[in-house]
Order: structure tokens, then sequence, then C-alpha cells
């Protein structure tokens, strides 16, 4: 699971108002290169909820030194860019969960793809 | 019989009060229309033309009206089709009347049924006037003759009450106008030279080979020899290859003429490097190149002959005809031949792999040329941004999107864990790993915030070969519930639906304005929906359907 996908996910436990961002428990990182695209980079910035970026890359210790606001006028600091691209597009969680931040239930993720399937009864 | 209950057949059986037959047709014609059962006259009408009560009136209409749609939308064709529809039991004089009725009525209720479909608004009128525009001052005087253009468009009648009209009025100039005419122009010659029949397309095209190669909403690429009406075979085998050979094989000078065509394509399609050399000796195959024939037969040429025999037959023919030497095994060409009741079409193939085949997966999903299909139903702007499918399977759809929105980011949810493991392989293998990114979950609780999403695409299951845990005619409206919930306003929403769930969602489209309650299918202002049938018994897509939904304040 990358990063831009967690940046998406919110808990949908029935019962649950703020299930967002859902708390990352991880067992195992990778880090995998990708071709560096500042455009695509640079779009996807204002579709991100930034402070969940930053609060999920802390978790997994590879916060880049990002700041916790963004920068103005991103679209023109490619090392900016870059540090975004890693934690964004990057980084990944192969093995560990997801936590409902409200209700406290555990999303196992396995082999990169996170399991958000519930019981019936939830 | 599950769609028709024993009471409206015995419902049904009214018609046996009709005093003739005459009376019969004008009540069947008049139940065929949406709503008939629900208007006051046709009713009144028909309970007096019986004799019968208004409530049994009411139960008639009905019955025949889901009657007709049934054979409309299953496309029963034959009498035996229809009349098998029936229970034993049913009075067989009215059994046959009623097919005899349907029957007569079945193209222009066909046709209704297609043209009814929601669609893009469309064109009804044209009007124009030829201003002079004229500015003045000291200095200059100027008077620049400008046409004003007028058009008249028509929403589909199904979404509003009613049909709605809008007019847009525009100001073209002598240059735009003439490059408007070339246009139009090009688009009239295109229209007249592509023909289409069930899962063929023909035509005419001067564009590069590359180009056409990359069509992508194609199976495979023939070189058409001929397209003929259908050919009727005597039993007799020798009178048959008499036959063949005026008819499939026809005129030589057509196909030495083709074979020139088909080897210029191919030395240029050999240039471009995409093809490995053919192990062949160009110069004794200059006019009597190998070959062999593939027929495909249907209807009632089947009856009487396999695709086996027919092909050694036209395979001879072609021998005695032209001198082309046969060649099972390695051929030079294959001639490919479909006799049906409809049509005799003789083609070379360009391409020795269908184009229909993606490189880039491991496992096949939806059919490449159909994925393709939906993804282009989106805008082309859909770049730099999040297309979901919610049931994604191996991923066919969302990879094959991913090659048209290259800054895209693709999400795609199931619940199997095997399918999603092929998923993964397939991503990896097309190299998308940046982009398309997979996670477990259910389609009816897609865990994104509402409004997370650009696009939506989606092979829902028919029920068919794929299914979902629930059936899906009552998953339907939720499913769709959600994946309105995920998409943001003015996104999109392309689903590839059966005949019968594309039916359903039409009606839920229809019908919420007036029930609000039943069903909760509410499109933000500005969303699209697309949905595409894939009609089973035709390989090409037939049916595309796209709709602007109606302001929120009407809900």
């Amino acid at each position: 699971m990358k990063l831009l996908t967690h940046n998406m996910l919110t808990s949908h436990v029935k019962g649950v108002t703020k299930g967002y961002p859902l708390i990352i428990k991880a067992t195992e990182v990778k880090v995998n290169e990708l071709e560096f695209n500042p455009q695509f980079v640079s779009r996807m910035i204002p579709k991100l909820e930034w402070s969940a970026l930053i609060q999920a890359a802390e978790w997994l210790e590879q916060s880049q030194d990002l700041p916790s606001a963004l920068i103005p006028n991103y679209e023109n600091d490619e090392e900016f860019l870059r540090k975004v691209h890693r934690i964004l597009l990057e980084v990944e969680v192969i093995e560990g969960c997801l936590q409902c931040p409200e209700s406290g239930r555990e999303f196992p993720i396995s082999k990169g793809v996170p399991n958000m399937l519930l019981n019936e009864d939830e | 019989m599950a769609f028709l209950t024993e009471d409206q057949f015995t419902a049904l059986q009214l018609l046996l009060k009709a005093p003739s037959k005459d009376a019969v047709r004008q009540i069947c014609t008049e139940s065929y229309p949406a709503g008939a059962s629900k208007c006051q006259l046709v009713v009144e009408k028909t309970a007096n033309a019986l004799s019968v009560s208004h409530s049994e009136a009411i139960q008639l209409l009905t019955a025949f009206h889901m009657l007709s749609h049934h054979v409309v939308y299953q496309n029963l064709t034959s009498p035996e089709q229809i009349v098998s529809v029936f229970p034993e039991s049913f009075h067989s004089n009215l059994k046959n009347l009623i097919t005899k009725i349907i029957l007569e009525n079945s193209v222009t209720w066909r046709n209704e049924a297609l043209s009814s479909q929601i669609s893009l608004p469309k064109l009804v009128d044209l009007e124009w006037r030829v201003d002079m525009k004229t500015a003045s001052d000291s200095l200059s005087r100027m008077a620049v003759p400008t046409c004003l253009l007028q058009m008249k468009l028509q929403d589909t009648p199904c979404i509003s009450s009613g049909p709605s009209e809008s007019t847009v009025t525009m100001e073209l100039s002598k240059e735009t106008l003439d490059t408007m005419i070339d246009g139009l122009g090009r688009i009239r010659d295109q229209l007249s030279a592509v023909k289409q029949i069930a899962g063929r397309v023909f035509f005419c095209s001067n564009a590069d080979l590359q180009t056409v190669t990359q069509l992508k909403s194609a199976e495979r690429l023939f070189l058409l020899l001929h397209k003929a009406e259908a050919i009727s075979l005597p039993n007799n085998p020798a009178k048959a290859a008499v036959v063949i050979k005026q008819r499939v094989v026809g005129d030589p000078d057509i196909w030495k003429q083709s074979f020139q065509t088909w080897t210029a394509i191919q030395q240029e399609l050999q240039q471009r490097g995409q093809k490995r050399k053919r192990e062949e000796d160009e110069d004794n195959d200059l006019h009597t190149p190998s070959f062999r024939v593939s027929c495909r037969c249907s209807g009632v040429i089947a009856h009487s002959y396999t695709s086996q025999r027919l092909s050694r037959i036209i395979g001879m023919a072609i021998k005695d005809h032209l001198g082309w030497k046969v060649d099972l095994r390695e051929p030079v060409l294959e001639v490919n031949v479909l006799l049906s009741d409809d049509h005799c079409i003789v083609g070379i193939p360009l391409l020795k792999h269908p184009l229909a085949s993606r490189s880039y997966m491991k496992h096949n999903g939806l059919r490449s040329t159909i994925a393709w299909a939906m993804s282009f139903l989106c805008p082309k702007k859909l770049n730099d941004c999040v297309i979901l499918d919610p049931m994604c399977g191996v991923g066919a759809v969302l990879l094959e999107a991913a090659q048209e929105f290259s800054n895209a980011v693709f999400l795609g949810m199931d619940t199997d864990v095997s399918q999603l493991q092929k998923a993964a392989e397939n991503v990896k293998a097309s190299g998308m790993e940046g982009r398309v990114q997979l996670l477990q979950s259910s389609a009816m609780e897609i865990p994104l915030a509402d409004g997370a999403v650009d696009a939506v695409l989606c092979d829902v299951p028919f029920g068919r070969k794929f299914s979902c845990s629930s059936d899906m005619p009552t998953a339907l409206p939720r499913l769709l519930k959600e994946m309105e919930r995920v998409l943001r306003v003015g996104g999109h929403l392309v689903l590839l639906l059966s005949l019968q769930l594309s039916a359903q969602l039409k009606k839920t489209i229809c019908t919420h304005e007036h029930n609000q309650n039943t069903v909760a299918l509410r499109m933000r202002r500005g969303s699209h929906v697309v949905v595409v049938r894939w009609n089973w018994t035709v390989i090409s897509l037939r049916y595309c359907m796209s709709l602007r939904s109606s302001p929120p304040s009407r809900f």
C-alpha cells in the first residue's frame, strides 16, 4: 500500500463519524524506485490531505523533513516535489495493518494489499 | 416462465373476448408503449372493446406489455421462439395470433427501443441568417459578412417528464464555416465508407498502417475480398462446389489484386519491424502463394455442411481457379470465409496476432476491446485524476484505461484475493505499479471519502459467468448509490451492464424523480453516467448510452 492510497482511505465501520486518517502499524516497509514525474506530483498535491500524508510518513519514519504545512509555489520546487514523490509513490507498506482511529478496528495489510472488508455485522 | 406469471397468461386469454382479429391487433399495439396500462383512455377503450371490467383490462394491458417487451429485449425473432414462451395450456389459436401480431410489430418496436435509449441531446432543427457586421469610426469602415447559426437541441425525453428543447446560437465567420464544411464533409465520407453488420465493421481508409494497427476497439483486422448476400448451397457436394466457385471465389482478378495489396501491406509492416520476417520464398510466392481456408458457417448452411468440409470445398475451388497451393501447416495466406444466413464474407487477416491481444496482460479478464471502449467513453481531459474500479477482477479495465490516461491514478478493488493477486501480476507485467493501486474491499462499502474519485469504471458482474454475493438486480441500486457517493461532483461513471441490468438502471434513473423514497439514486449536478451494454450475441460494442443528469433541484 502506497501512502497515496492511504491518503484516500477512510474507515467505513458503521457508526464511525471520523475514521480518517487510518493509523498505520507497519511491520514491513519497502521503498521502490519509480520514475519521477514532477507534473504528476504537483497536480496530485492539491488533491491530497497534506497533514494526513505527513502524519503517515512520520509513522513510517520516512518524513524526509517535509513541512507540516504545505509550502506555497511548490510547483517549481523540484527538491520538494521529489520528496513528495518519494513518500507518495515509492514508500510502500508490505505487511502490517491499518487501524480505525475511532473504533479501533484493524484492517490487515498483506503482500502490500490492504484488506478493507468488513464483517456483515459491522 | 418466470417473467410472466400464470395469472398474466390468464389475463392474456381475455383477448378471446375480442369481437375481431383487428380488435386484438389494436389492443396489442396500443399496449406496447410504457405506461399504457395507466392511461385511462386506453384502459377504457380496451374494457369497452372486450366488454370486461377496468381492472381486467389493466391486467391484460400489463401482461401484454410485459410479453412484448420480453420478446423485444430477448431478441426473439422467429415464430418458434415466441410460441415457446407461452405455457402448454394456452389457447392455441390465440397463441398463434399474438405471435403473428408481435412479429408484425417487432421491427418497429425494436427500432423504437433503440431510439428511445438514453442518449446525448439530438439536433432537431437548424436555422441561419447571414449578417453584415459593421463597425465604423472615422478611420476605417468595415463590413464583414458573418453567419448566425441557431441549433435546436432536444434532450432525451425519458429523463424529464417531457422532451426538453434548448437552443444554441452562434456566430460563424466565413473561415470557420469553411473549416466546418470541410470537417462535416469528412464525417460524411467516413459515415458512408463505414458499414457494419453484427460483429464486423467494414471501412475504407487511407490512414497509414501504423494508425490502422493501433485500432483499439477491433478484435482482428482483415483485408476484405468481397462481401455479398448470403448464398444457399445445394446438398449435393458437386453442385455445391460449383456454387462456391461462382459465388465465394468469383473473379480471380480480385484475388490477384487483393494478394498484391496484402503483400504490399506485409512488406510495409516488416519494414516497421513489427513483424518477424516470414520464412518464405518471395519470388515463388508472388503469384501463387500457399494458402489455407478457414471457414465459419452458421444458420441453414451449418445444418448440411460442417466448417471443415466447407473449408475443403472452398480450398479446392481456389486451387482450381487461381492455381494457388494448399498448405495447411504454414501457409503464406489464410483465407477466412464467413457463411451465415445473412452474409457471405471473404477476407484475409492482415496481422498474425489479433489486434485485441495486449502484451501487457498476463491474465485475461474482460475483453480488451470492450475495456478500451469503456475508457474511451471518459472525456480525454481525465488526466491528473483518480479513477476507481470497485469490482476490478484481474484489472483489465484499469490497465486498459491506464494506457489512455497517462497521468491518472487508478484504484482497483475486489473482494476476492485470488483475483487481486492476478491483478497485481498484470499490473506488474504492464509496468504500471506506480499508478495502479489495489485493495481488497467490497463495492458495497467503499472505504473512500465522499467525492474522492473523478471517475468510476466498472464491469458489473452480470450474474452469468461472474457473480457477486447477492443477486445483481437487487444489489444494483445499492451499488450505484455507493459509486455515486465516492464520485466527485461532475465525475464520470461508466458501467458495463447486461441488457437486463441496463434496462433496470434506465428505469431506476427515469422513475426516481417521481418516487423519491424507493430508489435513493441521486446524481449530483453535472455528473455523467455512461452506460455500456454488452449484447452477448455480438462481439463488438453495440450500444453506448450517455446521459446528463438533471439538476438536483428536482429531487
